[in-house]
């Protein structure tokens, strides 16, 4: 068991290795130093901004499942790979903002699917 | 209208968090470490850790974690507040600081979605292009992270698993791939997805397992080569990567493993902590396939000992370890290769104080200075501990020299000897029948000879003088010593072989009294003159010759000023006399006291005032204004600094001068904006100082402290001292008593109970184990418990003396009987003291307690008697005293129990309008009752009729954790989403509906959970001196163990500082650009209001930080009011209104 321990706790990886050698308790108490606050006030605005995502996880769900309808409609019925049905891209922004108009799907179809059923 | 300041007197000390990583630079090692709002940044260094910046966030972090993009030379950071606002920072040094820049920052928040059970997730996938979080339940928010593009989209994802444990990226697959534990109703399983980051979407991931541990809390992903998960279970640890499954059920791990530390790159080690304390050290054996690839072959874990329960740890360098800890102090540990005994593999470097989680506390002026010290219980389980916190000035100890018998010194002077330059060489310490000199070389210190000094006599006095001379005063003469020729060049001797009974000196005057009589000299070259004798009414005791200048420098160098006037102190009529120089004509004479004599007088002048301070022998200290001119003394002032004769010494601090008051309780007075400042020194007891400028230790003091002379600086600020009670159980509730000298406490531990049967076995000795006398409660409830439970909660009260917080007594209740509250009172005409607990019996079957017991003991000459007990129906949460009645909160009602001349508790009245009533407050006869999730309510007890009636409630929906009552009409409460607010009680209103609405009147987002509210103050408590036109001193404990303070400030004072407030807000940059307003807005989840009422003194106290320039910026076009009369406010009016609201903490 003993071995084992060794085995376990030998070689501890080592990034500085003069980290922690010159440690000393006695005198770390004693010099313990305050941290000082980090106060700004330089003028500075973020260089990137985090959007809202507007979009509802629902329409999205419903658009794709159109889109992918329509897709294989058009699989089927052209039976060609070009298909513009995918090309007009669903940017998240845009999306409330369209004119909702009604999926075929019925309410309790959305729902009963999920993701995993899915693939 | 309400106004209020609420500021942080003690920043909070629980560590939620920490994170490694190389943020400062590529080449740095950093600790990051989170501290509810406040993050502490630290360099691993060979000296240890090194602190660089606390960088506060306006919210709560939920997730901190570093990440580094492709092409960075260092890690990015990112915080997720609790309020969901996301932001990436990156440091940058700049010269002689450093900025932390915001990189990006956003509002995560969803407008519609239920906040998870579970906790907040937050992850970032090893590529470090995609943050992941969990923020409401059932969806996956995403964050795709691209360091170009100006805007960052995210995106949500739903999935059909409602309750997810927790969730991680997983090393080793091209596209981003989550895996997830989720609770259902069969159990816990495990699942992955992979995250379609173009299409929005998530399939299912490669690879599932269901029905795992079931509770499965936590896994660690592991980085490549071996890759793969690691599930850590209540019973078993399980290595998974979707071809492999090797679970293991090691018998060391009993308690839940709640952390964990990957120690090596490769992933093949991890540190595990539990809810016991223990570590754990977790390897994957594996083996090198043919094709160069690794697999997991085993696993193997190993206990490495105890440690504060842990709950984040971190693996730095070396083999030491950082513990975060929540519930008791967080350390900072090195691990041996090879067990060492008890303590097994683990070594502690350091301890870092936390006064967290802040369960209950008391203010209490143990001393009777007049300075509260606050009590808190501390800490959970093994962690349980009493914190005694009280302010003041630090020393810095810097050397100290063993000398025994420096007890019974009788002074200590500084001189220049041999080195005539500006730094001391020397120290002259003297005892009865002899003096001793040390000479300081460097550090070094040596005893040594002076040439022309008397050794062999008691020094009263001595001094570098001018002309290049030394003076020495013994009781038999006065010695000058000549520098240059190293000899005695003069003697005064009195006449008669009398002694010298006291004597003191400045550069070049003497003044001394043998008996009555008082003796002036002037120092000249090679000689001391006698200027002046007179015969007072009685012997001097005391006397002070101090030059009154405001520069220090003033009294050195060629034309330093000389002493005008000087004072004594008499035995006999105890008066201070001020005297005029050099005549000693008699100026002006004041009573000090009737029995006690004066000990020890100084002329001092702070801030361009002049001031005479003499104190007594019982330690008392009077001062007084003094006009030079006329030696007249006025504002006489008095305050009690120890208990023992108290000696006075003028030294130079920070360029301006600072007296020293040596005694049992060491203080500090120094002057800011002209009012005097009474400090604490935190050093038991000093008979003697001296001011030590030398070459080895500058601007140093010379204390004789017990049997040492200590060398050390002084702190230019107070600030708060703690000392730690273990208790090794948990503390629950607190009482003083001061009639018995004692604290009550109630505590919870957890006994072990035996498979077998009832037997309990105690798992560790705690407080109410050791005791010095252990009784237990008769069984009252003999009901058995259904169902076998491997532990058992043993509640107590423990009896701890006030001064050596020893348990003297400790009073077992009955099995699962747990105590809910105590008090100290007296009760109806009863002359006695008693401790009152009140207390629940809890069983699991039970949705709340169905009944109690309220006990009432005495203790005295060192025995705990049990004088009544009462059965009520409910667990008793809260107790209070209320007109000698007992007022006790029992579930859903409020009740009054009289106490009976036949030492009984009789119900009275009870009043049952609550939810279930939880905190008490009472002033007169009026009651502030908390409630679960009401809010607080007001009832009025009637003589009378004997009725306890609601007259007044607040109708929010408040799930309340403490409430106060501030005075008639307004009523503090803290709430459970972190906020405070204060009702008004409108008693003018004209409707019988108006009177009965408390109305909220100020409003304000602490950001942390409070436990507990107590009247009191930190701070001396000075008589005649109040520094702030604020009345009402509130002082708070919470969860993360800090201690704030609310006081009500006059309403101009408030919109003075509400003005400051307001531009500070907007001078001073949030990290992570958080508005200041939206952050301190009170927010619960039904609704969010802007803050008011309330002034932010961590804002507004920031101001004292900034440079000049900022300040001006700050107090341009601000208005004060001075004299009726309002006028632009200059910087220092602010810095004033600022530093004056400063000192109420």
């Amino acid at each position: 068991m003993e071995e084992d321990k060794g085995e376990i706790l030998g070689n501890f990886p080592s990034f500085n290795a003069m980290n922690f050698t010159k440690f000393d308790p006695q005198s770390n108490d004693k010099k313990k130093k305050k941290i000082s606050v980090y106060l700004s006030t330089e003028e500075s605005k973020p260089q990137q901004v985090i959007k809202k995502d507007r979009s509802s996880i629902l329409l999205r769900y419903l658009y794709q499942q159109l889109d992918k309808k329509k897709h294989e409609n058009l699989k089927h019925k052209i039976n060609t790979g070009d298909s513009q049905a995918s090309a007009d891209g669903n940017s998240p922004d845009d999306e409330p903002r369209r004119k909702i108009f009604k999926p075929s799907h019925s309410k309790d179809d959305v729902t009963s699917t999920s993701f995993s059923e899915k693939t | 209208m309400s106004s209020n300041y609420i500021v942080t007197a003690h920043k909070p000390t629980a560590v939620k968090q920490c994170i490694t990583g190389n943020f400062t630079s590529g080449s740095d090692l950093n600790l990051l470490i989170s501290k509810n709002t406040r993050l502490e940044l630290f360099t691993v260094t060979p000296e240890g850790l090194r602190p660089v910046k606390e960088i506060n966030i306006y919210g709560r972090i939920a997730v901190l974690k570093f990440f580094r993009p492709e092409g960075e030379d260092r890690d990015l950071l990112f915080i997720l507040t609790e309020r969901y606002h996301g932001c990436i920072l990156q440091y940058k040094a700049t010269d002689g600081g450093c900025e932390i820049i915001t990189k990006a920052s956003g509002d995560l928040s969803d407008t519609v979605g239920r906040p998870p059970e579970t906790g907040i997730i937050g992850i970032i996938d090893p590529t470090s292009k995609l943050i992941g979080l969990r923020l409401y339940e059932g969806v996956f928010k995403f964050l795709p992270y691209d360091p170009t593009s100006e805007e960052l989209r995210p995106f949500n994802i739903r999935i059909e698993e409602l309750s997810v444990i927790d969730a991680k990226f997983l090393h080793g697959y091209t596209t981003p791939t989550l895996v997830i534990i989720y609770q259902n109703s069969q159990g816990r399983h495990v699942k992955t997805y992979i995250v379609d980051v173009r299409d929005k979407e998530v399939v299912a991931g490669p690879w599932k397992q269901e029905n795992i541990d079931a509770e499965a809390n936590f896994i660690i992903n592991v980085p490549k080569p071996l890759a793969g998960s690691i599930i850590i279970g209540q019973e078993s640890i399980t290595y998974h990567n979707g071809d492999k499954y090797i679970p293991i059920a090691p018998p060391q791990i009993k308690d839940t493993i709640n952390c964990y530390a990957p120690v090596d790159k490769d992933g093949s080690r991890y540190l595990l902590g539990d809810l016991a304390g223990h570590l754990f050290i977790l390897l994957l054996e594996s083996d090198e396939m043919m094709d160069g690839t690794n697999t997991v072959r085993d696993l193997k874990i190993e206990l490495l000992g105890e440690v504060s329960i842990p709950e984040a740890i971190s693996y730095l360098d070396n083999g030491v370890v950082y513990i975060g800890s929540r519930l008791g102090d967080s350390q900072l540990i090195r691990l041996h290769t090879t067990p060492v005994e008890v303590q097994l593999c683990v070594f502690v470097l350091d301890t870092y104080t936390n006064l967290g989680p802040i369960i209950d506390m008391c203010v209490v002026d143990l001393d009777r200075q007049g300075q509260g010290q606050v009590v808190t219980c501390s800490g959970a389980f093994k962690e349980g501990s009493l914190r005694i916190i009280r302010n003041g000035i630090g020393i810095q100890e810097h050397a100290s020299i063993d000398l025994p018998g420096i007890k019974e010194n009788k002074g200590l002077w500084p001189l220049r000897v041999f080195d005539t330059s500006r730094s001391y060489d020397t120290l002259v310490i003297s005892f009865v029948g002899h003096s001793r000199i040390l000479q300081l070389s460097g550090e070094e210190v040596e005893e040594t000879d002076l040439p022309g000094f008397d050794d062999e006599s008691q020094t009263f006095y001595c001094s570098n003088v001018c002309h290049n001379q030394l003076v020495q005063i013994t009781e038999k003469s006065i010695r000058l010593i000549s520098h240059t020729e190293r000899r005695q060049v003069h003697e005064w001797k009195p006449k008669n072989d009398r002694h010298i009974s006291v004597a003191t000196c400045n550069k070049s005057q003497v003044l001394l009294a043998i008996g009555s009589s008082l003796h002036y000299f002037e120092i000249q070259p090679g000689e001391v003159i006698e200027r002046a004798c007179v015969d007072l009414p009685h012997e001097v005791a005391c006397l002070t010759i101090e030059p009154l200048v405001s520069d220090p420098s003033e009294l050195e160098g060629p034309d330093f000023v000389t002493a005008s006037i000087c004072a004594v102190g008499l035995w006999n009529d105890n008066t201070a006399r001020v005297l005029k120089l050099p005549t000693l004509e008699e100026m002006h004479q004041q009573k000090l006291a009737d029995e006690i004599i004066p000990r020890s007088i100084l002329l001092v002048q702070f801030d361009g005032i002049n001031y005479l301070l003499v104190t007594l022998g019982d330690g008392t200290l009077f001062y007084f204004t003094l006009n030079p001119e006329t030696g007249y003394i006025s504002d006489r002032k008095k305050v009690p600094l120890g208990t023992q004769p108290t000696s006075l010494s003028v030294f130079t601090s920070g360029g301006s001068r600072t007296v020293f008051a040596c005694s049992d309780r060491p203080t500090v007075v120094y002057s800011s904006n002209k009012k005097l400042v009474f400090s604490n020194v935190n050093l038991k007891e000093v008979s003697h100082m001296c001011p030590l400028d030398s070459d080895g230790y500058p601007d140093s003091l010379a204390l004789a402290n017990d049997n040492t002379l200590l060398i050390g600086t002084i702190d230019e600020i107070q600030k708060l001292h703690i000392r730690t009670v273990p208790l090794y159980e948990s503390p629950r509730r607190i009482a003083y008593q001061e009639e018995s000298q004692c604290f009550g406490l109630v505590t919870l531990r957890t006994d072990s109970v035996d498979a077998t049967g009832d037997k309990m076995k105690i798992t560790r000795p705690s407080a109410s184990t050791q005791a010095s006398v252990c009784t237990k409660s008769p069984p009252v409830d003999g009901r058995s418990v259904e169902g076998f439970s491997a532990t058992a909660d043993i509640g107590s009260l423990l009896i701890i003396d006030q001064h050596t917080f020893e348990v003297h007594h400790a009073y077992q209740l009955d099995t699962n009987e747990e105590p809910l509250s105590i008090m100290s009172c007296k009760l109806g005409s009863d002359p006695n003291s008693y401790f009152v607990v009140g207390t629940a019996f809890v069983y699991m079957e039970e949705t709340e307690p169905k009944h109690g017991r309220i006990l009432v003991f005495h203790y005295i000459d060192n025995k705990l008697t049990l004088v009544a007990e009462k059965e009520v129906k409910g667990a008793v949460f809260c107790l209070c005293q209320f007109n000698g009645h007992v007022l006790a909160a029992i579930n859903t009602s409020v009740s009054i129990y009289q106490w009976t001349t036949e030492k009984e508790l009789r119900a009275e009245c009870s009043n049952q309008s609550n939810i279930l009533a939880l905190y008490l407050k009472c002033k007169g006869d009026f009651v502030l009752v908390g409630d679960l999730m009401r809010s607080m309510s007001i009832l009025n007890y009637k003589h009378v009729e004997g009725n306890l009636d609601e007259i007044a409630k607040d109708y929010s929906p408040n799930w309340m954790t403490a409430v106060e009552i501030l005075d008639d009409d307004n009523f503090l409460g803290a709430e459970n989403f972190y906020n405070v607010f204060i009702c008004q009680k409108d008693s003018g209103a004209t409707t019988d509906e108006e009177r009965s609405k408390l109305r909220e009147a100020a409003l304000f987002h602490v950001g942390d959970s409070i436990n507990t509210f107590r009247h009191g103050s930190l701070v001396m408590q000075n008589v005649g001196e109040t520094a702030v036109s604020s009345k009402g001193h509130i002082l708070f404990g919470t969860v993360h163990g800090s201690i704030g303070v609310i006081t009500t400030v006059d309403e101009d004072l408030y919109a003075f500082l509400h003005s400051i407030q307001n531009r500070l807000a907007k001078v001073i940059k949030s990290v992570g650009n958080i508005d200041h307003e939206s952050w301190r807005s009170f927010c619960t989840n039904e609704k969010t209001e802007a803050h008011r009422g309330f002034v932010d003194g961590d804002l507004i106290e920031c101001f004292l930080d900034l440079n000049r320039e900022k300040m001006a910026e700050v107090a341009k076009g601000l208005m004060v009011k001075e004299h009726g009369t309002k006028r632009e406010a200059t910087v220092d009016d602010l810095i004033k209104a600022v530093e004056e609201m400063n000192r109420i903490h």
